[in-house]
């Protein structure tokens, strides 16, 4: 909540769309903090999906409406399900609670706080000198974009999916098979 | 709320990832780490197509592209951890040492 306070420092008043984004800002970066840190990987998967939640707000916050729904259709409908399933399938009991962390988190948090300092001083540093409101992205310039200029990557994404469907049967079928053929 | 905003944003939550994918053991908290860093880069790609609109909402459609091929990774990441995980009956990284010399 102490991010809330950083907005003072901008001269101009507090508006609904700032309040919106320090509130949607805190969601995503402390939802993902959360996952990063949390014990129980239940817990992470709940947090993760705060995070995806959150971040659908920013695109709709952004002027971009259809991908605040395909974040919400894709990552919190399907990808959390399937991330649910797979730890529900695998964890026995609490086995992972003890130690959640490798022996080399003090290289982990170098790293990681090098990458995030490197890239958020060239952010600040950068002059942008563009605009200060987000131009919408409506569905009919999208949607135009997909089936015209895009044609091409989105039928072989549509490859792709099928391809990944495919593994993933042959990956998931594979164990019971080979019970069967000994 | 300018473009620097929603990138310093998309920076933490990248770093929170590239941190978890390094720093958990848990496999399945591994992918996960990525998904997290794939929407980091999601929110910078729309928030440069809002903010520096190029021909066509490049960007938007960048993102929605990158979201068909997530979600496929994962389908077929969870599909190789779930098929490690039943031979070797754990979930832990440090477990998979076959190869290690």
């Amino acid at each position: 909540m102490s991010r809330s306070n950083s907005s003072t420092r901008e001269p101009t008043t507090l508006d609904i769309s700032s309040v919106l984004f320090f509130l949607l800002a805190a969601g995503v970066v402390g939802a993902g903090a959360a996952v990063v840190t949390l014990r129980n990987i239940i817990h992470c998967a709940v947090a993760m999906m705060i995070c995806f939640g959150s971040l659908a707000g920013m695109y709709a916050l952004l002027g971009a409406p259809i991908v605040a729904a395909a974040q919400v259709l894709i990552y919190l409908g399907a990808i959390s399900v399937l991330i649910l399933f797979a730890i529900m399938l695998t964890q026995a009991g609490d086995a992972n609670l003890p130690a959640p962390f490798h022996r080399q988190v003090p290289i982990a948090v170098v790293v990681a706080l090098a990458i995030i300092g490197l890239v958020g001083w060239a952010v600040v540093q950068t002059d942008w000198g563009l605009a200060a409101e987000a131009a919408s992205a409506g569905v009919d310039a999208i949607a135009t974009a997909i089936f015209t200029t895009y044609a091409l990557p989105f039928e072989i994404i549509s490859m792709l999916l099928l391809v990944a469907i495919i593994g993933a049967i042959f990956l998931a079928r594979r164990p019971e098979e080979d019970e069967r053929a000994s | 709320m300018g473009i620097e905003g929603y990138l310093i944003v998309s920076t933490l939550l990248f770093g929170i990832g590239a941190f978890g994918f390094m720093a958990r053991r848990n496999a399945i908290l591994m992918l996960i780490s990525i998904e997290l860093m794939f929407n980091a880069v999601n929110l910078s790609l729309v928030a440069f197509n809002a903010f520096l609109p190029p021909d066509e909402n490049a960007g938007a459609v960048f993102a929605l592209m990158i979201m068909a091929v997530a979600a496929a990774e994962v389908t077929v990441g969870l599909a190789l951890v779930i098929a490690i995980i039943r031979t070797r009956q754990t979930a832990e990284v440090d477990q998979y040492s076959d190869l290690k010399g």
